[in-house]
């Protein structure tokens, strides 16, 4: 998944994107609203700080709107009810307030990349990756045309990293949204699953571990 | 101040008024005298003549005849006197002759000299005029001429000028009274004005401001000065606002980079993953303090719509909002030993001090403690405390001196999340109402908190 990150700080500009490109986003960056117009039909993704060198954060965030429906998500450090009040009504999908957390955030991004997808497209057309093809809709799971047979949570885990191909899923995201605790302890029959996948998707490093943070679908196996 | 002007003004003038009008009534007084004295003199005088050059019988009946009509005309009475004091003509009047000044006066005259101008005499004075003449005859004095004449008009005369003379000064004085009164106006008008901008400003209206375009010039240099003086302390407040605003808008930025390089670094490195969340907490803690600061700038701008307000009604809210948080931490939180009162204040702003004290109330009590909350009325004052009191580790006397600072926080509470700024928001969220940080001991243990307000 591409991340625009629009900020003018590169300090902060940096950090997100380590952040972000640990969590296995495509990160590129624009440090004027410009450049953040002009590059924002190339993201899935866009993350706007309102305070840019040549043009007001709010107008940026009206255009790129005006222009397509890429999820904006404002990161600013204007806090007051106001701003966020009228950032949402310009038309962001989301509100945060510096300092953010990456874990939040990470979480704000995948909540308005499911809303973006819009309910026709949910339940969705299968997805490829690699030689593996998961149909959510029919809740079937082929490698290399054979299909593969997966318990229900196998399932739902495989379907919830089927998603977005690439990007990193945080465990405590997967714990939730599996089996629908944010128990600690549930993290250990999340990894005893993980483990069950790989063995039943055979010799494919399909499944990455990406250390302290969680797992993804690497396409290139 | 203008009851003392005018009283100065007044008195002033009153002394000029009398200053003048009483000698010009004295010489008012005196003429009339003088002229009724001289005119007299000189009747009396041809009395004495007439007496001298008559020497048989005919010629005293012929003075007798004169002084009888003299008498009629004039209403006087007048005599001729022999030197033995006996009288040898008379109009027919009474003399009082007994009388020490008229008996001085004829005695003045037997030693062959002149009346004397009489002395200054009351208008209410009803003695008559007397005037006494030495009788010559052949250079011998052989008797004494005396009128006496009822000074009636004269003295009428003179009350009518004394009259007129008061009433013009009284004119004049009501005339000065009301110019002196506009002139108290014209001065302190401005200064009025003054204190009344310098009331509001200090009651936490900052916009207040003077207008200076009457008065004298001096009262409008000065009300331009205040209002000079109002616009610097404005601006410097705005200026502290704005820069402690503006300081913990541009912490945010380091702190975020901070904060993510510190997420990224627990993610590469999980052994040491516990310290670095220690680390992000730190950094949580310094973005609250950020938060409260920008709270407290804003509060101190914000322009509140104060109201009555019902304490209990606002204060039972509160406590049902808390009750969850109570629960969760095991302290019984109740409402009571309430009376009910109304107060003037922002509900909003009171509603955040009243949360502020709770919060602190609720996070310093042990488990299994008691807070008790409730509207008190203040003994012999019209006030209301809206008291919050706890069980918990209370504060020495030396601290207690110390609540409502801000970021002051008590010795053995520095762990305690919070950036000590909550109430230090209450006393700032409280104060254009007058409102105040109440806080004494709680018997046996404990801390009562307490925001006292005016009764509305």
């Amino acid at each position: 998944m591409r991340l625009l990150i629009v900020e003018d700080d590169n300090r902060v500009a940096s950090a997100l994107a380590g952040v972000m490109t640990r969590h296995g986003f495509t990160v590129f960056r624009a440090s004027t609203g410009a450049e953040a117009l002009e590059r924002s039909g190339e993201a899935d993704v866009v993350l706007l700080d309102l305070g840019l060198p040549d043009m007001d954060g709010f107008d940026v965030c009206r255009r790129i709107r005006a222009g397509s429906d890429v999820p904006v998500i404002v990161v600013t450090a204007r806090a007051d009810l106001s701003a966020r009040v009228h950032g949402l009504n310009l038309g962001a999908d989301d509100y945060m307030v510096k300092p953010v957390s990456g874990a939040e955030l990470v979480a704000r991004i995948h909540a308005v990349t499911r809303r973006g997808r819009g309910e026709g497209e949910r339940p969705g057309g299968a997805v490829v990756v690699g030689p593996l093809t998961v149909d959510p809709a029919a809740r079937t799971a082929h490698l290399a045309g054979a299909p593969v047979t997966l318990t229900r949570r196998e399932f739902d885990l495989l379907a919830a990293l089927a998603r977005q191909p690439g990007v990193v899923y945080r465990r405590e995201h997967l714990v939730a949204e599996v089996w629908g605790t944010h128990d600690a302890s549930a993290e250990r029959t999340l990894e005893v699953h993980i483990g069950s996948l790989r063995a039943k998707l055979g010799a494919h490093e399909l499944i990455e571990t990406v250390r302290g943070v969680g797992y993804r679908l690497v396409a290139e196996g | 101040m203008r009851g003392r002007l005018l009283s100065i003004l007044l008195v002033l003038m009153g002394l000029v008024v009398l200053s003048l009008g009483v000698p010009l009534g004295r010489s008012l007084s005196d003429r009339h005298q003088q002229d009724m004295f001289l005119d007299r003199l000189g009747d009396t005088a041809r009395f004495a003549s007439l007496a001298g050059q008559s020497g048989g019988r005919d010629d005293l009946d012929l003075l007798r005849q004169d002084l009888e009509r003299y008498g009629e005309v004039y209403g006087s009475a007048a005599a001729v006197l022999d030197r033995g004091g006996g009288t040898l003509v008379s109009s027919g009047g009474r003399i009082p002759l007994h009388d020490p000044d008229v008996a001085r006066r004829v005695e003045t005259a037997e030693a062959g000299r002149r009346s004397e101008a009489p002395a200054f005499t009351w208008p209410w004075d009803d003695r008559p005029l007397v005037v006494a003449e030495p009788v010559y005859r052949a250079g011998d004095v052989v008797g004494v001429a005396v009128t006496s004449s009822p000074t009636d008009r004269m003295r009428a005369a003179v009350l009518r000028g004394w009259g007129a003379i008061a009433a013009v000064s009284l004119v004049g004085l009501a005339l000065f009274a009301l110019a002196a009164s506009w002139l108290a106006e014209w001065v302190l008008r401005p200064v009025q004005r003054l204190d009344v901008a310098a009331h509001t400003i200090a009651t936490g209206d900052l916009a207040a401001r003077v207008t200076a375009d009457t008065g004298p010039p001096e009262l409008r240099r000065l009300a331009g000065a205040f209002n000079e003086m109002a616009d610097g302390i404005t601006a410097a407040l705005d200026q502290q606002r704005a820069f402690v605003a503006n300081a913990s808008h541009q912490l945010r930025n380091p702190l975020g980079a901070l904060l993510l390089r510190v997420e990224q670094a627990a993610m590469e490195a999980p052994s040491v993953a516990a310290e670095l969340a220690e680390a992000q907490e730190e950094g949580r803690r310094l973005t609250r303090v950020l938060d409260d600061l920008l709270a407290v700038a804003r509060l101190e701008s914000a322009q509140a719509a104060p109201h009555r307000v019902d304490a209990v009604a606002l204060l039972a809210d509160r406590v049902r909002s808390w009750r969850v948080v109570a629960d969760k931490r095991g302290i019984d939180l109740v409402l009571d030993g309430t009376v009910g009162a109304w107060v003037f204040a922002d509900p909003t702003a009171l509603g955040s001090c009243l949360d502020a004290i709770l919060d602190n109330a609720l996070k310093f009590s042990g488990e299994g403690t008691t807070v008790r909350v409730g509207v008190r009325a203040v003994p012999g004052r019209p006030l209301v405390d809206l008291a919050v009191a706890d069980e918990g580790p209370g504060l020495s006397g030396e601290e207690l001196a110390h609540v409502g600072e801000r970021f002051w926080r008590g010795a053995a509470h520095q762990n305690v999340p919070g950036s000590g700024l909550g109430l230090s928001i209450v006393r700032t969220l409280m104060h254009p109402y007058g409102g105040r940080l109440h806080v004494e001991p709680n018997v046996p243990r404990g801390l009562v908190v307490a925001v006292r307000l005016p009764a509305a």
